[in-house]
């Protein structure tokens, strides 16, 4: 592929949009997080905190810049295991990108920033909890999360604790890529 | 290289028109060669795009007179192999026309069930 002019354009113009800023999703290319490579590694950690958390699903989920797409995962079914990801409208996890903080969701029928999310209306999700995979630069590639079908509320001590699991898979990420 | 890309993007874009929203699921859209261009037009310049879109469109045999949406995957499968910003947006579109197609087959297998 002719590369002469291989250099990404309006940057300026995307970068203040906390999701396809061209430097996160850089990011993500460099610590290959949108290839097809499956890391049982990180499927090892998603079945971990789910089943400590005694919730179906748990996932390494990347937001890339209009899907998310997962690295690692646990307990999914369907179209959602055929695909491994979501259009970026229906992801919960874009929200901590967003705000760069966790994401919890205690019941998803009453809150309102995902009360119409079709993975709410068609496919029943009801709780979720997510905390931001920050690289060694400092830039939210996505979401270690855990999702349940009924309603739960999640403790300060159990929101730590999922963030020790994004640390985790994030230094193997980050591992994986220097190696 | 214009004309080449003129004629497959007109073509695939054709192939294309009949595919509905899915009900439910936000009236999601199936992610067409033109969703795709102007993905790619948020980080590059026009002519880049269309360089992007006609090389990945060789890379994988397709030409004039091929055009579904299992060959618009190999395409978006091709361009999420590159590695730079070309890749993470190809992927992107992977998955966003892989869940437009896995849906549009359950909700075709639910209405010939009911």
């Amino acid at each position: 592929m002719k590369n002469f002019f291989n250099k990404p354009i309006k940057r300026q113009e995307v970068a203040k949009d906390k999701i396809k800023n061209p430097e996160r999703l850089e990011e993500v290319r460099r610590l290959r997080l949108h290839e097809d490579e499956v890391d049982e590694i990180l499927n090892t950690y998603t079945q971990k905190a789910a089943e400590e958390f005694n919730l179906p699903i748990g996932l390494v989920s990347i937001v890339l810049d209009d899907s998310q797409y997962f690295a690692g995962s646990h307990g999914l079914t369907d179209w959602i295991k055929e695909v491994n990801g979501t259009p970026i409208e229906w992801s919960f996890c874009a929200n901590s990108v967003k705000t760069e903080k966790p994401f919890i969701v205690e019941d998803s029928t009453t809150n309102d920033i995902v009360r119409d999310n079709p993975l709410v209306t068609m496919e029943g999700i009801r709780c979720y909890a997510g905390t931001p995979l920050v690289s060694s630069r400092g830039l939210i590639v996505g979401n270690f999360c855990v999702i349940g079908d009924a309603t739960r509320s999640f403790s300060e001590q159990e929101i730590s604790r999922l963030k020790e699991y994004s640390i985790e898979a994030m230094k193997h990420i980050e591992a994986r890529v220097a190696k | 290289m214009k004309t080449m890309f003129k004629n497959i993007f007109k073509n695939f874009l054709n192939a294309f028109i009949n595919y509905d929203p899915i009900a439910g699921y936000g009236n999601l859209e199936i992610s067409d060669p033109k969703y795709a261009l102007k993905n790619l037009r948020t980080y590059y310049s026009k002519a880049y795009a269309e360089i992007v879109w006609d090389n990945s469109c060789e890379a994988v045999g397709i030409s004039e007179g091929d055009s579904s949406p299992e060959d618009l995957l190999k395409v978006y499968k091709h361009m999420s192999q590159q590695d730079d910003l070309v890749g993470v947006v190809g992927r992107s579109l992977y998955v966003k026309l892989l869940t437009y197609l896995k849906l549009s087959e359950k909700t075709i297998n639910q209405d010939a069930q009911a």
